[in-house]
């Protein structure tokens, strides 16, 4: 039975590739092809699960396609089944189900047809990968997958500057949250002394004995998955993005942030639940943090002018309550209340533009005249006070901007000068100077050898940050991280000096091929919009 | 006066016995919403269909209903005027055309009544014809008074196969309006 669960993620795999071989123009075969693949997933899943549940839900556990082994390394794909993923899964496939059907002919003549049914495709695909995912590897590379394709449909009207811009600030915010699973991973990894899958977790009794002995580390791993379940999950106070992300057509606002993908964070803390069980103050930390972003988002929820902000922030503030739930241990609530708050949001979100008809009916029957009062009491000054508070949406998207983006970008600006053409030949030579410490080693002084690897990692991060506030030129911006790379390989092989070449060797190919791959793409877009003008 | 004829359910159709309106008191009152009505409808199709980003309501994908009053783009940005995409690609936007059966004195006198109905005439917003109830002549109204029309043609074709015409007509390349004119059939007589 646990072989049928590769079924589960070849299935939408094969969808997506076979509906890119449509033209735009065929979008009765795009359309059918999506449907019948989503269509077939939710049957047999339907039908899997039933076996399932006959057989006493037994947990499976399907340890897939390894990666890379070494002696305390071993990147495999793992896939995982419990009432968790049964659940999430069947609530995905139905509502991806009905939101490609309203699509067919919501999106007829539109000019993204087939880049809407690919990215939908594409965005199934990695949503399953991380609900069936067996351990923190598969569930990241699924995740990468679900913020990808977000980031694709919410700048999805390209020519504008708005959808673009917005676009960029909930990658740029999801960002945040892939370094936080990946310290995660890491630190897990270091705890563990090797990948473990969250079938192993499920043994209460080890688990306590490694939260024992490295208490520390599994605070801040199980911090870090926090963060990055929040950023997902839009929570206080990462609240800001979900709004500005209705930039896409509906039908795609409707699937990611109504239902699927703004309750994965949920899905990860349900996923992690024993690592942090027994650790009372996590179980306060994410109390406290569903408390505040219901109170919240409700507040704001109320003063939103807007229909879909407004459906936004009340799923934040459903999903605040989710936490609680979970953290409290209430999980088939909690997975009960997932399902009914995603499959209410899709539905409010694919009705809003036509919800004048639906008020114009409720008026007719119900219409209550508005009383206002200009009363100054001192309730009526709080009440007003926290009006205009939350009009500003708790200054939380200033907060954020203020925080972390406006100093990486001020530091960015500050190195500027490097991007130009003597500032790219000096890192050059510069690079080749460290290959040269690489390879005498022995010859440099003690104290210069064990510091060097950070002015290299540093000339990488600044790398980074000048693609970051790179604005012009999309190449550059590709060859500035391409090269930060280099740097980053180079000062972890001066950092110690048992490396092995073949790990770097792999790296380093894989650096390559991606460089390559998209400095050709990049180049084929230049040039497809050169002849477009 | 339409019997017969085949207007593809594009125009409206408002009953008026001329005998009965010696003064023009219910031309008036028939007349008065037709220029706010119809005339504003179809300006606000074709200048949507002039301008889809600013003066009408871009693609329907994205509308975010604003304060139950109006719509805009997602979350951020301005409310949008106009008609959206998917509303003003089906037809080419033409200019209203009113056709009265009366005599050309009388509409001139019902339309000059009011200045808010005249300047839908005068400024030539909408186009407006008279058919003379006894002579059929056909009168335009421009720059103020009604001059007769003389048509380009005398004589209308007679054609008795119309299903040969339609599988020989033209197919458009593109719905863009330089291509989509090209689709228009002529004005034949069909048995």
């Amino acid at each position: 039975m646990e072989q049928l669960l590769q079924l589960f993620i070849l299935i939408p795999f094969l969808g997506f590739v076979l509906s890119t071989f449509f033209s735009n123009h065929q979008e009765r075969y795009i359309a059918f092809i999506t449907n019948s693949i989503i269509g077939i997933q939710l049957f047999a899943l339907i039908i899997f699960t039933s076996f399932w549940v006959m057989q006493d839900s037994p947990i499976l556990n399907l340890k897939h396609f390894v990666f890379y082994k070494e002696d305390n390394i071993e990147i495999f794909f793992d896939f995982y089944f419990d009432k968790i993923t049964a659940v999430f899964s069947i609530l995905g496939a139905t509502i991806t189900f009905l939101v490609t059907i309203f699509s067919k002919y919501y999106l007829h003549r539109d000019s993204g047809y087939k880049r809407f049914f690919t990215t939908i495709s594409l965005f199934y695909f990695g949503y399953n990968i991380t609900i069936f995912s067996g351990n923190f590897e598969t569930l990241f590379v699924g995740w990468e997958f679900i913020g990808i394709t977000s980031f694709l449909l919410i700048a999805f009207f390209r020519d504008r500057y708005l959808p673009v811009k917005n676009a960029l600030k909930t990658i740029s915010l999801y960002r945040l949250g892939d370094i936080c699973l990946i310290l995660a991973l890491w630190t897990s990894h270091h705890i563990w002394h090797e990948n473990i899958t969250f079938f192993q977790l499920n043994n209460q009794a080890i688990v306590n004995e490694h939260i024992a002995n490295n208490y520390p580390s599994v605070v801040f791993l199980i911090c870090m998955i926090i963060i990055s379940a929040s950023i997902k999950s839009a929570q206080f106070p990462f609240s800001s993005w979900l709004s500005r992300s209705m930039e896409g057509p509906t039908p795609s606002s409707a699937v990611f942030y109504g239902s699927l993908s703004v309750h994965l964070g949920v899905f990860l803390l349900l996923r992690t639940y024993q690592y942090w069980s027994s650790i009372l103050i996590i179980k306060g930390i994410i109390i406290s943090i569903g408390i505040l972003t219901a109170i919240v988002a409700t507040l704001i929820a109320s003063v939103q002018s807007t229909v879909k902000t407004q459906i936004a922030y009340s799923s934040i503030a459903q999903i605040g309550l989710m936490l609680i739930e979970v953290a409290l241990g209430w999980h088939y609530l909690a997975l009960m209340h997932i399902a009914g708050n995603a499959l209410l949001r899709s539905y409010q979100l694919l009705i809003s533009p036509s919800i004048l008809g639906y008020m114009i009916h409720n008026q007719f029957y119900n219409f209550k005249v508005k009383t206002y009062s200009t009363n100054e009491n001192f309730i009526n000054k709080i009440r007003n006070s926290i009006y205009v508070f939350c009009i500003q949406e708790w200054n939380l998207d200033n907060f954020l901007k203020n925080l972390i983006w406006n100093p990486l970008k001020a530091l960015g600006k500050m190195f500027q000068f490097i991007s130009n053409r003597t500032g790219m030949i000096s890192l050059s030579i510069f690079y080749i100077l460290g290959l040269i410490f690489l390879l005498y080693d022995d010859h440099i002084p003690p104290r210069l050898d064990e510091n060097i690897h950070l002015l290299f990692a540093f000339i990488g991060m600044i790398l980074i940050l000048l693609a970051f506030v790179e604005k012009r030129d999309a190449l550059k911006a590709w060859l500035l991280i391409i090269i930060s790379q280099f740097y980053i390989v180079l000062s972890i092989a001066l950092i110690n000096d048992e490396y092995e070449y073949s790990e770097i060797l792999l790296y380093v190919c894989g650096l390559i091929v991606a460089g390559c791959i998209g400095v050709v793409i990049l180049a084929k877009l230049k040039r497809k919009k050169k002849k477009s003008h | 006066m339409t019997k017969g004829i085949f207007l593809d359910r594009r125009a409206f159709l408002n009953s008026y016995n001329f005998e009965t309106d010696l003064k023009g008191i219910h031309l008036t009152n028939v007349m008065r919403p037709l220029g706010p009505v119809c005339g504003g409808i179809n300006l606000e199709y074709y200048f949507s269909r002039v301008d889809n980003y600013k003066l009408g309501a871009g693609t329907k994908l994205p509308h975010n209903v604003v304060g139950l009053i109006g719509v805009a783009n997602s979350s951020d940005g301005d409310l949008l005027p106009g008609l959206p995409w998917q509303m003003i690609e089906v037809h080419d936007p033409i200019r209203l055309l009113i056709i009265v059966e009366q005599v050309p004195e009388i509409i001139l006198n019902s339309i000059q009544s009011s200045p808010d109905m005249y300047e839908w005439y005068i400024n030539e917003w909408v186009h407006l014809v008279s058919v003379h109830p006894i002579t059929n002549q056909l009168a335009i109204f421009k720059n103020g008074q009604f001059i007769p029309y003389q048509p380009l043609h005398r004589a209308i074709e007679l054609h008795t196969d119309l299903n040969k015409i339609l599988e020989e007509a033209k197919e458009i390349k593109t719905n863009h309006i330089i291509h989509a004119t090209q689709e228009n059939l002529p004005v034949f007589l069909y048995k």
